[in-house]
């Protein structure tokens, strides 16, 4: 089946719930088939989380928020009616929200001040001794939450997805030399935000 | 590509955030299992609202009541459909009358009976719902069935052929063929009857009514499961217990010793990526993988897997979390041992990297895990072996003079019951303390102790708030143990560069504060980085003499207490070598705390410098491994 004929039948069950919201009872929810719509939630689910939770991943740099991430988007799609966009596009409507929630995710996270919290015993990770590496991969992830929610989903899905212009042009319906315009804007400014956190304005 | 571009370009490739291949997967499987938890919950406790938001708005602070409302009833209805009958099958909504034949189909179901009992059928299995005087029996005509059992009014029964099993508030797994039957306990007890023969089985053990079947293989059986992590989990925390009992039992007899019976192992020809470059908890070089009945190891030094195969050394920091056992299904990687437990023997041994892949005996029971590896490396490496002491300095955390000044959490028996019971329900969180994590990120777990858990606010803030409820006596606001840097906040850097560190305790043994302040080369731990030359680098080591039985995942042994729980507010000061003098000239503002040593002292604690003596491996003899 594919994702959009599964996008669709997932609207189709869930539309007359969502209509039937300010009256819900058992008995009208009954006769929808619960089954079905697990089983077409959970295929979409399992079909794109790895996707969502990796584009997360790479924008708030750690599990925690990358797994709530995941959640936030699909438990929004219960949440409200669909927009034509995920019917079209499952997969670019999902990575365009993760990306945005992800970003708004370590954006508020500054203004909430979260400074450091020290999960003890946690994975046998090793301790990095390069703290030159942690401190680079952190200002990268700084540089990169000042994008624009445009700039970041191109690189994404270059660097975490590894998506050619060509791929990323027709996921995000641009063309390609729109494409290579952008990742040459975003190398550029990556550059000087990443050479003013170091100190280094050569 | 630009000539300027290309020191961005090379950035990018090389510090780029990727989750690894094992955390998407673990991750996606836990928020999926999150959402089906929801759904199960939330009809069986007759109020979807609350319990959806128990599971999530706490996390998700962003899903509106509404949605969780919808969510919980919609995704729910196969469970309300209760018309007069004693079980619904859970995927269909199907229900079940006494007497109906259900048969599991390809993908194996779950039926929910009308108590909350939940029986997981392997697929093609099949069983008839009967009366019993007392209670219902689910009579097992063929194949497999886990039973979670909730508290009977009456009695719960599972018939085979050849064996009853009653039970009360358990977890086990039955099996019935053409051979017979057999039954395994992972939580609670089972009385078995065969003809005339009654048996009690306890949490670890395993029946098997016919002599000929080999019931050491079960517990492998498990993978058709679902839940079978959280089974095995359970199993893990069942047979903890099993090896206490049996430990005055004397050692098995060399035929039943369990063991790898076959295993390739081969020179790790490609260099995969350096160990300091692995990002994540897994993959890359120096991974091991413990499955049920397999092992996979991935270019690991021969002298890192003896010190993996013999993790109890005393006086060594702890390799892995929980039990110092390997989790289960969990891939966690390890830098080389650096001769600090493993010595002697040629150099191949600390340079050479293998590659095995081994399968056998069930490796489900922890305390199969260390004799199994230990008899692999021995067979195949021809490994001989002994164990010598050193005397070595360290830390010891005490309880001073004056006595402890904080009161362990008073925990009535039937609590730790229900948090094994919710335990078990939960996915195992692999590699990791899951007391901590589930005290912090499961609601209903952390509610048992009248925790909340909700998006962290500023440290200072979360400390104040923290220790203004210890001061009034009151539960703390967050349970788990959680430590954060506090002090001045670096917006640029989007943390606290010190000077502090707070810690704050909810629920946790005083074991993992001496974890957090050891020198610990194998966890990411407090010490290394703060307290280096405080405490000299030196291992902490726990001398307090509290039992240290953890009680929320394992029944206890009889006569054995479990470790006391204990809320608590420390803040003490970090080494301030840690810090730039710039940083040092800014942090000058904040408010310093007092030293470990002296913050410490508020609760009752003295860390003493001491020797102990640490004991290591020692290699004898070792050859490089036999051909395949």
């Amino acid at each position: 089946m594919s994702a959009d004929v599964k996008a669709k039948l997932l609207i189709n069950l869930l539309v007359p719930c969502l209509a039937a919201e300010e009256h819900m009872s058992t008995v009208t929810l009954t006769n929808i088939s619960g089954e079905a719509l697990e089983r077409e939630f959970e295929e979409l689910f399992r079909e794109h989380c790895q996707f969502v939770y990796r584009t997360a991943y790479s924008v708030t740099g750690n599990r925690q928020d990358a797994e709530d991430v995941l959640q936030s988007i699909f438990l929004k799609l219960l949440q409200r009616e669909f927009p034509s966009a995920l019917m079209k596009s499952p997969r670019a409507y999902l990575y365009r929200a993760a990306v945005n929630l992800a970003l708004n995710t370590v954006r508020s996270r500054k203004h909430k001040s979260i400074v450091e919290n020290v999960e003890l015993l946690v994975a046998p990770e090793r301790i990095d001794s390069d703290l030159a590496n942690e401190e680079m991969r952190r200002n990268l992830l700084n540089a990169i939450s000042r994008f624009k929610p445009r700039l970041v989903e191109v690189l994404v899905l270059r660097y975490e997805h590894n998506y050619s212009d060509a791929e990323i042009a027709k996921m995000l319906g641009k063309s390609q030399g729109t494409i290579a315009v952008t990742l040459s804007r975003a190398r550029a400014r990556l550059k000087k935000l990443l050479c003013a956190s170091s100190g280094d304005n050569k | 590509m630009k000539p300027e571009e290309k020191n961005v370009e090379e950035v990018l490739k090389q510090y780029w955030s990727s989750a690894s291949q094992e955390e998407a997967e673990a991750d996606c499987n836990l928020v999926l299992h999150r959402l089906r938890t929801a759904a199960e919950r939330a009809p069986k406790e007759g109020n979807a609202n609350s319990a959806f938001l128990s599971l999530f708005g706490t996390r998700l602070v962003m899903v509106s009541a509404a949605a969780a409302v919808l969510f919980a009833v919609v995704i729910g209805t196969m469970i309300v459909q209760r018309h007069r009958a004693v079980a619904v099958i859970e995927k269909s909504g199907a229900t079940v009358a006494m007497g109906e034949i259900v048969r599991a189909d390809v993908d194996g179901s779950t039926l929910v009976l009308a108590d909350g009992s939940r029986v997981e059928m392997r697929a093609q299995s099949e069983l008839v719902l009967e009366r019993a005087d007392d209670g219902m029996r689910i009579r097992l005509n063929n194949g497999s069935v886990f039973v979670n059992a909730a508290k009977q009014h009456g009695h719960l029964y599972v018939q085979t052929k050849d064996v009853t099993v009653s039970v009360v508030g358990t977890v086990f797994l039955v099996n019935a063929d053409d051979k017979g039957s057999r039954v395994a306990v992972l939580e609670g007890e089972v009385r078995v009857q065969q003809g005339t023969v009654g048996k009690s089985l306890r949490p670890g053990e395993q029946l098997a009514s016919n002599p000929q079947s080999d019931d050491r293989t079960f517990f492998r059986e498990t993978g058709w499961s679902p839940e079978a992590s959280a089974y095995l989990s359970k199993l893990q925390e069942s047979a903890q217990s099993l090896a206490a009992r049996q430990s005055a039992e004397g050692p098995t007899s060399p035929s039943d010793k369990p063991k790898f019976e076959e295993a390739s192992i081969r020179l790790c020809e490609k260099e995969l990526p350096a160990v300091d470059g692995v990002r994540g908890s897994g993959g890359g070089a120096g991974n091991i993988r413990l499955s049920p009945g397999r092992l996979d190891v991935q270019c690991m030094t021969v002298n890192t897997l003896i010190s993996l195969a013999r993790p109890f050394l005393k006086n060594n920091p702890r390799q892995l979390p929980e039990n110092g056992l390997l989790t289960m299904n969990g891939n966690p990687s390890f830098t080389p041992e650096d001769q600090t437990r493993v010595r002697s023997g040629p150099d191949w041994v600390r340079s050479e990297r293998y590659t095995i892949a081994a399968v056998g005996d069930s490796t489900d029971a922890p305390t199969l895990q260390v004799p199994m590896l230990m008899d692999l490396i021995e067979r195949r490496f021809n490994l001989k072996w002994r164990v010598e002491t050193e005397e070595i300095p360290v830390y010891e955390l005490s309880i001073a003079k004056g006595g402890l000044k904080i009161k362990p959490i008073e925990m009535e028996s039937g609590k730790y019951e229900e948090f094994r019971k919710i335990r078990a329900s939960l996915p195992p969180q692999r590699g990791r303390n899951f007391e901590m994590v589930m005290l912090r990120d499961e609601p209903t777990y952390a509610g048992l102790l009248g925790c909340s858990y909700g998006p962290a606010p500023n440290p200072s803030v979360a400390s104040a708030q923290f220790r203004e409820a210890l001061r009034r006596d009151g539960k703390p606001p967050v349970c788990g143990f959680h430590t954060y840097v506090n002090g001045r906040f670096d917006a640029a850097d989007e943390r606290a560069l010190g000077p502090n560190v707070v810690v704050n305790s909810g629920a946790s043994p005083i074991s993992l504060l001496a974890d957090s302040l050891s020198n610990d080369s194998g966890f990411r731990s407090l010490a290394p980085a703060y307290l280096r030359d405080t405490l000299n680098g030196l291992l902490v080591v726990d001398k307090t003499g509290l039992p240290d039985t953890n009680c929320l995942a394992a029944i206890p042994s009889a006569g054995t207490p479990c470790a006391p729980l204990f809320n608590y507010f420390l803040e003490y000061a970090i080494d301030e070598s840690l810090f730039t003098s710039k940083q040092n000239e800014k942090n000058g503002s904040f408010p310093k705390a007092p030293n470990i040593f002296k913050a410490l002292e508020k609760l009752g604690l003295q860390l003493e410098k001491t020797k102990a003596r640490r004991e290591f491996i020692v290699i004898e003899h070792i050859e490089r491994p036999s051909p395949n």
